[in-house]
């Protein structure tokens, strides 16, 4: 082993992961596991209590056993549709709770003519589907609701040990009955522990790639933009100054030019402040569908640059399913709308302004810059008037948020064009939206024939807590 | 967190977690068996050889759970054959207790038997193994049953278990080529957006660069008066012209951050504050004195070796842009800049006693102190308060994190250390005059 050498220990994946909340698209494969054990449970119900009519004697109560072990496979299979991801805790709990009660009443319907412990099926249906929550929950939690039910299991059998046709110890009852709920509950449990730390471990090592990779393209990347800010300089600037500074004196026109030329470079570099990834990102999709011979119309609207809100994964997924639509077949490149807008404040860049102009009086004089005070235009007037009315209007709307404990949520909706047959669309478009549907609190699709809206929710509440305004 | 498994790590992965799976299924099973057979024992002693058997496939399972060998598990393979064989012989020879051989007690050596199957490498080898085990237990208690008075029926347990542990290695075995094509695309999305962040971080310095040199100079000339050029107003065009002219200017900073180290020590040996003389607030207030600002520096300046190289630069440009705010605006010649430090934030308070400014003068100029000041600070997790009014000056008050030890990553420690003793020694608050402090032009 590698003990001489200590190697960094490498951060533990949280508690709450789990295999469909860590890699969306792994969970997505592993889905199927849910329908299988619905149908394996549901059949063997009913064939278990249909081939034991001698046992029963409430049939009213044995029916409805069977149709609450029925509703809580159902909820099962309905909870790991990818379309509904994530698998929350309420939905594992409503399963499991659901199953215990139909445990509950096919041992009251069978009760004091119950033969054998081992022949019902509840605790082994039980079992199953604690068994198909691995993908789904994190091992923590799959470990307390069997061991919870095995509890409860157990309990039931030693109730029923007294009417047994088996002559053993009343404890011996009650572990068969309690294995069948917790051999599928640990080997779950182990199944989720294990993969979530695996692509933990991946994950980690990925990003370490990553970073690498992006600090190798450092000088690249640095020569670029210094390129691209000098060409955005315009060949006026620097001759400009080059000429003044060689004729060592200064001239009406020179002044007038200077102030003109401030006030465009100023603008020029106002504007590329405001730019967020999303309009990087638009933008290099645009060039990409116009190299491909289209002439595409993609529209942003981001007036309160709630994109720079997104965290890293957010973009990503964001990211991921734009470049997805642009390039799918059928792709209409004249329909991509995309747009931000969302209760609560505006993330930190355009709050500061808010709260430079909020409370008149209350606060210290606001944070304004006295660089080019002297060449304010009459565009700049307006401008500021301009700026001035969206501040306040913003100012109230954050007291109000911030009265009624509003969450801050982003929302983006992507509408776009695609003359793909549903099915098709649909298939190539799951994995992507299982990646969103696990770093977005909401997301819902909705498509009227070619038009496709996708509309995910940006919860802000913890990170606008964290920085503060 | 969207960064799945790419598609090559995605069949062992499930592997080793079914495998873990099985594991635990079959320790369950085998630790169910002992209590069982533990609790009959009280009553029938001749159950203890039972007790014996599971013991040892516990423990070759437990050795096999540890050391994944093939040697491991066909033993476990053969030890559990003969286990199920004397389990299944010995349990239901017990006389008048069980009324057929299809017992869940019975079954549970056969389901830890079973399990072995998970720990196989690929599906086919997993679901191999398993067929094996099943066939071998069910001969091995078909053997035992035959020997006892017990009625035979199927054991479906086992054969369930069976079947829902091939059909969940054969479900982990299938390849799904839809997200095969999805998952690169992610990964290259993530990749994209670190770039996008760099490229963004670079430019962002690029923009407040920009606005340091050429648009602070553009302004500067727009305000002064025709003729010819004034000192302070030619160095600082040529400053920019240079700066600008340099092809590379922002690598430049990094690689100047690089070769840090080395200029430092040299500047140690003439001056008799290296930490001071080396930090980028220092070079920048020189600068400013060079175009004719009185500064005075008040404070805890060796503070500010505490600050890491790159946030060291980031806020000399900082409180250049400031003072270059007083320059162009404030209508004052002097200034006044004080350190202030605690446990783990530094904290620059620039004042000027100028013309101050109201919010209408500017409200849509947004880049100097947004950008070069703002930005600047708030990208280094600090914050920037600036108190204004007409006629009463301004404050512009940068707070940073610094540091708490004596070690930063590119100054040389050695110099950190000497600077931080000497702070230590020097109480904040008896703040000494700037000896370098030079009057006005």
């Amino acid at each position: 082993m590698t003990r001489a050498t200590p190697t960094p220990r490498r951060p533990r994946a949280p508690a709450s992961a789990s295999q469909q909340r860590l890699d969306p698209i792994g969970g997505l494969a592993v889905w199927p596991i849910a329908p299988v054990v619905a149908l394996i449970v549901v059949t063997y119900a009913i064939a278990s209590t249909v081939s034991r009519p001698h046992e029963i004697q409430i049939e009213e109560v044995a029916v409805s056993a069977v149709a609450a072990l029925i509703i809580a496979a159902a909820v099962l299979v309905w909870s790991a549709r990818p379309d509904l991801a994530p698998f929350t805790r309420a939905r594992a709990i409503i399963v499991v709770a659901l199953g215990l009660v139909a445990h509950l009443l096919a041992a009251a319907s069978a009760w004091q003519y119950n033969g054998m412990v081992q022949d019902d099926f509840a605790p082994i249906g039980l079992g199953l589907l604690l068994l198909a929550l691995a993908p789904f929950r994190p091992w923590k939690e799959i470990l307390v609701l069997g061991g919870t039910s095995a509890i409860i299991v157990g309990a039931t059998a030693l109730v029923q040990s007294p009417f047994l046709g088996v002559q053993t110890p009343p404890a011996l009852f009650a572990i068969i009955a309690m294995t069948q709920v917790l051999a599928p509950t640990l080997a779950a449990a182990a199944f989720s522990r294990q993969v979530v730390n695996s692509i933990h471990r991946w994950q980690t090592d990925a990003r370490r790639a990553i970073r690498a990779r992006t600090e190798e393209s450092r000088d690249l990347l640095a020569h670029e933009v210094v390129d691209h800010r000098v060409r955005n300089l315009g060949a006026d600037v620097l001759p400009f100054l080059a000429d003044v500074l060689e004729r060592d004196t200064l001239t009406v026109a020179d002044v007038k030019r200077a102030r003109s030329l401030a006030f465009q470079v100023r603008r020029v570099l106002v504007a590329e402040v405001d730019h967020t990834w999303l309009d990087d990102l638009i933008e290099r999709e645009r060039t990409a569908l116009t190299e491909r011979g289209l002439n595409p119309l993609c529209v942003i609207a981001d007036p309160e640059r709630r994109a720079t809100a997104f965290d890293s994964d957010q973009r990503a997924a964001a990211g991921a399913i734009l470049v997805a639509l642009c390039t799918l077949k059928g792709f209409d490149p004249t329909s991509l709308v995309v747009q931000i807008d969302g209760t609560g404040p505006a993330p930190v860049d355009t709050a500061q302004v808010t709260q430079a102009f909020g409370a008149r009086g209350a606060l210290p004089t606001p944070a304004t810059d006295t660089t080019t005070i002297a060449i304010v235009t009459a565009a700049q007037d307006q401008a500021a008037a301009q700026a001035r009315t969206l501040a306040q209007a913003q100012a109230q709307l954050t007291t109000r948020s911030r009265r009624t404990g509003e969450r801050a949520v982003d929302t983006i909706t992507i509408q776009a064009g695609i003359s793909l047959p549903p099915y098709q669309r649909r298939r190539a478009l799951r994995p992507y939206l299982s990646v969103l549907r696990a770093v977005f609190s909401q997301v819902r699709v909705t498509s009227r024939h070619p038009l496709l809206t996708l509309e995910f929710d940006a919860d802000r509440s913890s990170s606008t807590s964290t920085k503060g305004t | 967190m969207s960064l799945g498994l790419p598609g090559y790590l995605v069949q062992r992965t499930l592997a080793r977690a079914i495998a873990r799976a099985a594991h635990w299924f079959a320790l369950t099973c085998i630790s169910a068996a002992i209590v069982s057979v533990s609790i009959l024992s009280l009553r029938t002693p001749e159950l203890w050889i039972t007790i014996v058997v599971v013991a040892a496939m516990a423990a070759l399972l437990i050795l096999f759970t540890r050391h994944r060998r093939i040697l491991l598990a066909v033993a476990y393979l053969l030890v559990g054959t003969l286990g199920v064989c004397v389990f299944t012989a010995t349990v239901l020879g017990v006389p008048d207790v069980f009324p057929a051989s299809n017992m869940f007690l019975v079954a549970l050596p056969k389901m830890a038997l079973v399990m072995v199957g998970g720990a196989g490498s690929t599906a086919l080898a997993g679901v191999l193994w398993s067929t094996a085990a099943f066939l071998l237990a069910e001969a091995a208690a078909l053997v035992a049953i035959v020997g006892t008075t017990v009625p035979y029926r199927p054991d479906l347990f086992t054969l369930s278990t069976y079947l829902v542990l091939v059909g969940v290695m054969v479900l982990a075995g299938i390849d799904r080529r839809a997200s095969n094509a999805a998952q690169p695309a992610i990964h290259r999305a993530v990749q994209d957006g670190a770039n996008r962040q760099l490229r963004d971080a670079l430019d962002t310095r690029a923009i407040a660069l920009l606005n340091d040199t050429t648009v602070s100079q553009l302004v500067a000339l727009s305000l002064a008066e025709p003729g010819a050029l004034s000192p302070g107003l030619k160095a600082s065009l040529k400053y920019t012209l240079t700066t600008l002219h340099d092809t590379n200017w922002l690598t430049d900073i990094d690689a100047r951050r690089t070769i840090t180290p080395q200029s430092t020590v040299q500047e140690q040996a003439s001056t008799p504050n290296p930490a001071w003389v080396s930090s980028a607030v220092y070079t920048a207030i020189e600068r400013c004195r060079d175009r004719g600002l009185t500064v005075e520096v008040t404070g805890d300046r060796n503070a500010l070796a505490r600050l890491e190289a790159g946030s060291d630069r980031d806020v000399g440009l900082a409180v250049q842009q400031c003072l270059v705010n007083v320059i162009l605006h404030a209508g004052i010649t002097s200034a006044e800049v004080a350190i202030e430090s605690d446990s783990s934030t530094i904290s620059l308070l620039i004042t000027d006693a100028g013309r101050g400014f109201t919010e209408s003068e500017s409200a849509s100029d947004r880049l100097g102190l947004r950008q070069s000041v703002r930005r600047r600070i708030e990208q280094l997790g600090g914050s920037v308060l600036i108190w204004s009014r007409p006629g009463a000056g301004t404050s512009v008050r940068l707070t940073v994190p610094a540091a708490t030890k004596a070690v930063t990553k590119t100054a040389t420690k050695a110099a950190t250390k000497a600077s931080l003793r000497a702070a230590a020694k020097a109480s904040p608050k008896a703040a000494t005059k700037n000896p370098n402090s030079r009057p006005a032009r």
